[in-house]
């Protein structure tokens, strides 16, 4: 009886691996660029600050200055085009992004505290990066849906890992780091595994809902509202205002942000967004950070002059707003400064450890079986560092010689991946593409020196460029380990030719 | 360090929050390494939950619940960092091969139906069950919108799992028919069509 109920059971164990298995190899590459370039992201805010750090930073601001910033950008946008902006985009300083940005239509600078245009705006790295995190580079629905969709695979991948697991607890600090090389890795797999699997369900769980949200905002406009996605969605939003093309003198943004600031004094507005600007139909919407919550921001919705209209109630709503409006910053960790951004780099770092694990784990079986993929793992080593390599030449392609960060990445991982299988030895290979990126991470930490020379050491720019000093540290302790152990094999391998 | 989300902190809250979970994973790993006994793995397991307590006093409802949950795998983490024979790293790695038996790889046209089923067939089967609970679901719009996301979201990474491990395909296809069917029976009772 006990027998029949362990065979019962080894066979289901047998029968979640082969899933978690087969599930693991299809989706390892995509899931792998969208987890790394995930966990870079992480820092978007301070990247963007890192590719223009002579930008001058403040935290306190008066409205007025804002609604002077307002009309520059607009005026700037007309002398631009006759076209009117659909929109007038407005980001308020504060301690974690101290900056006052203003967008109207093509035109995007930074003011002053006075509210005076100094420099334009020019993120196009790092929007790459979250493009390339988002949307994989492609087209919005296409691309969002597809990362959606990884983010259903991985949460799949969570569950039948756990499955597939029955040790789970017995074994859940044991690193058993000598002998075979797979039970090494599946012990680094497992560990990393367990350990992080509930961050990987909430990253999961968030990513898929913000990425089918279009896919599923159809399903439920085209059964339940005639097609109407504006309507099927409309509970979680304000209203955008119809147009009316007429011309109006622009809505008074500082009476909107002296209305909102007298709302709540706990809050802090960061964000104002005005429809239709410059028109009868403009409507001025402002975001305001909630203390204490993971909710993005309250939504409030004022008319021209700045008279308080409704609010969206994303911070004491309905509970599916709620929830709707925590998925952001429980994704991208901006909830709780830069202890939190660490940890997600962190916890990030092991979920891609864990997938270039989990891949490894299958190619070794293989070898194990008798059937080695050579070409398979060289072509596997060119993807896990093939693609920070790709990253990392791109923003130097990016800040030296202005190349579309887009082509740079992509075609630079193609060609990776291609010119590693042709490499003749996989572990030379490895530290050879590790060496390169090492230097890659270097070059760029100088460059951004000499560029910006002691701007480069201070705020957000200085941190980002410690992090790559320290993970070019980080990695040359790995190569120098990976070196003594092939001259240890080398040497183990002379004294037995020696001996025997 | 210096970010408006710090502001509302309550540091004698983090710090008991952070002393709590450490804790409680330092006697799990403790116990892991047989130096304490079962008693204390439970407590280990109730600091963890009590810390989750003092996270949500430091950072708020939400913020505590997520911080709660992260902040023992950091824990746990660095211990097993901590605790591995790095000695052993250095030594050459053993690729054993040829020890593993042959086994019969399952046809293409197998993989396939594998994979349409856990993919397309899981889909719309779940797609289709959320749509029939959202048209009949008597909660706000809002409510629902965001209930029916997350059914499909948590329901198709289910099927999927299923899908890609049953050997016997018919189960998890015969649960997907009887999901579109009860899903588009509320759909066409709801929709009248």
């Amino acid at each position: 009886m006990r027998m029949a109920k362990s065979n019962s059971r080894s066979t289901f164990v047998k029968a979640a691996l082969s899933g978690h298995s087969g599930l693991g190899l299809a989706l390892s590459a995509l899931l792998y660029i969208v987890a790394f370039s995930g966990t870079v992201a992480v820092f978007y805010p301070q990247f963007e600050r890192w590719e223009q750090p002579l930008v001058s930073e403040f935290t306190q601001w008066q409205p007025e200055a804002i609604g002077r910033a307002a009309d520059a950008i607009m005026a700037r946008e007309a002398d631009r085009t006759e076209e009117p902006p659909d929109h007038l985009f407005i980001a308020l300083p504060y301690a974690d992004v101290p900056r006052l940005a203003v967008h109207a239509g093509e035109s995007g600078a930074f003011a002053d505290p006075a509210g005076k245009l100094v420099k334009e705006v020019d993120h196009h790295w790092t929007h790459f990066l979250t493009d390339l995190h988002l949307r994989l580079s492609l087209p919005t629905t296409l691309g969002l849906t597809l990362v959606g969709i990884l983010g259903v695979g991985l949460t799949a991948l969570v569950v039948g890992g756990i499955l597939a697991h029955p040790n789970l607890l017995k074994d859940a600090f044991s690193l058993r780091w000598g002998g075979s090389v797979r039970l090494r890795m599946a012990d680094v797999h497992n560990r990393l595994g367990v350990w992080s699997s509930p961050f990987a369900l909430m990253l999961a769980i968030s990513g898929a809902v913000i990425g089918l949200s279009q896919v599923l905002g159809f399903v439920v406009a085209t059964l339940f509202y005639g097609g109407d996605t504006e309507a099927a969605t409309s509970s979680l939003f304000l209203p955008d205002p119809q147009p009316t093309h007429e011309a109006a003198p622009l809505a008074d943004v500082s009476a909107a942000l002296e209305t909102v600031r007298g709302l709540s004094p706990d809050m802090y507005p960061n964000m104002i967004i005005v429809h239709e600007p410059g028109t009868t139909a403009q409507r001025v919407e402002v975001g305001a950070l909630v203390p204490g919550r993971l909710v993005w921001s309250e939504f409030y919705a004022l008319d021209a002059s700045g008279e308080l209209l409704e609010s969206a109630g994303w911070s004491d709503g309905e509970p599916g707003v709620q929830i709707y409006a925590s998925l952001f910053r429980l994704h991208f960790g901006h909830f709780g400064g830069l202890p939190v951004q660490i940890l997600y780099l962190l916890l990030g770092m092991c979920l891609c450890v864990c997938i270039a694990a989990g891949c490894d784990i299958w190619l070794l079986r293989q070898r194990q079986r008798g059937t080695p993929h050579p070409r398979l793992e060289k072509a596997w080593t060119g993807v896990v560092w093939g693609i920070p390599l790709a990253l990392t030449l791109s923003a130097i392609g990016w800040l030296a010689l202005e190349w579309p960060p887009l082509y740079s990445f992509w075609i630079g991982s193609a060609l990776m991946v291609g010119a590693s299988t042709r490499f003749p030895d996989r572990t030379r290979l490895a530290t050879t593409v590790k060496s390169v990126l090492l230097v890659a991470m270097v070059a760029l930490v100088l460059m951004h020196l000499a560029l910006f020379g002691a701007g480069a050491t201070r705020g957000a720019a200085g941190m980002i460029n410690s992090l790559l000093v320290l993970a070019s540290l980080l990695l040359m302790g790995r190569i120098w380990l990976e070196l003594r152990r092939s001259r240890t094999r080398v040497e183990t391998a002379e004294l037995s030719a020696e001996t025997g | 360090m210096n970010s408006w989300f710090l502001v509302s902190v309550s540091p004698a809250a983090a710090l008991s929050a952070i002393v709590f979970a450490s804790l409680g994973v330092g006697l799990l790993y403790a116990r892991s390494r047989r130096k304490v006994g079962v008693l204390w793995c439970w407590l280990g397991w109730g600091l963890i939950v009590a810390s989750s307590w003092f996270w949500q006093r430091a950072l708020g409802f939400d913020r505590g619940i997520v911080l709660a949950l992260l902040w023992p795998a950091l824990m746990a983490l660095t211990l097993i960092a901590w605790g591995a024979d790095w000695r052993a790293a250095l030594q050459p790695v053993v690729t054993r091969t040829g020890r593993l038996r042959e086994y019969g790889a399952a046809s293409w046209r197998y993989r396939s139906r594998r994979w349409l089923l856990a993919g397309p067939v899981s889909f719309l089967a779940t797609t289709v069950l959320a749509m029939g609970w959202f048209a009949h679901s008597q909660w706000s719009d809002a409510n629902r919108l965001v209930g029916a996301a997350l059914l499909l979201v948590v329901l198709w990474p289910l099927a999927m799992t299923w899908s890609s491990s049953d050997s016997r395909l018919w189960r998890p296809l015969a649960v997907n028919v009887a999901a579109l069917a009860l899903g588009g029976g509320l759909l066409l009772y709801r929709t009248g069509g």
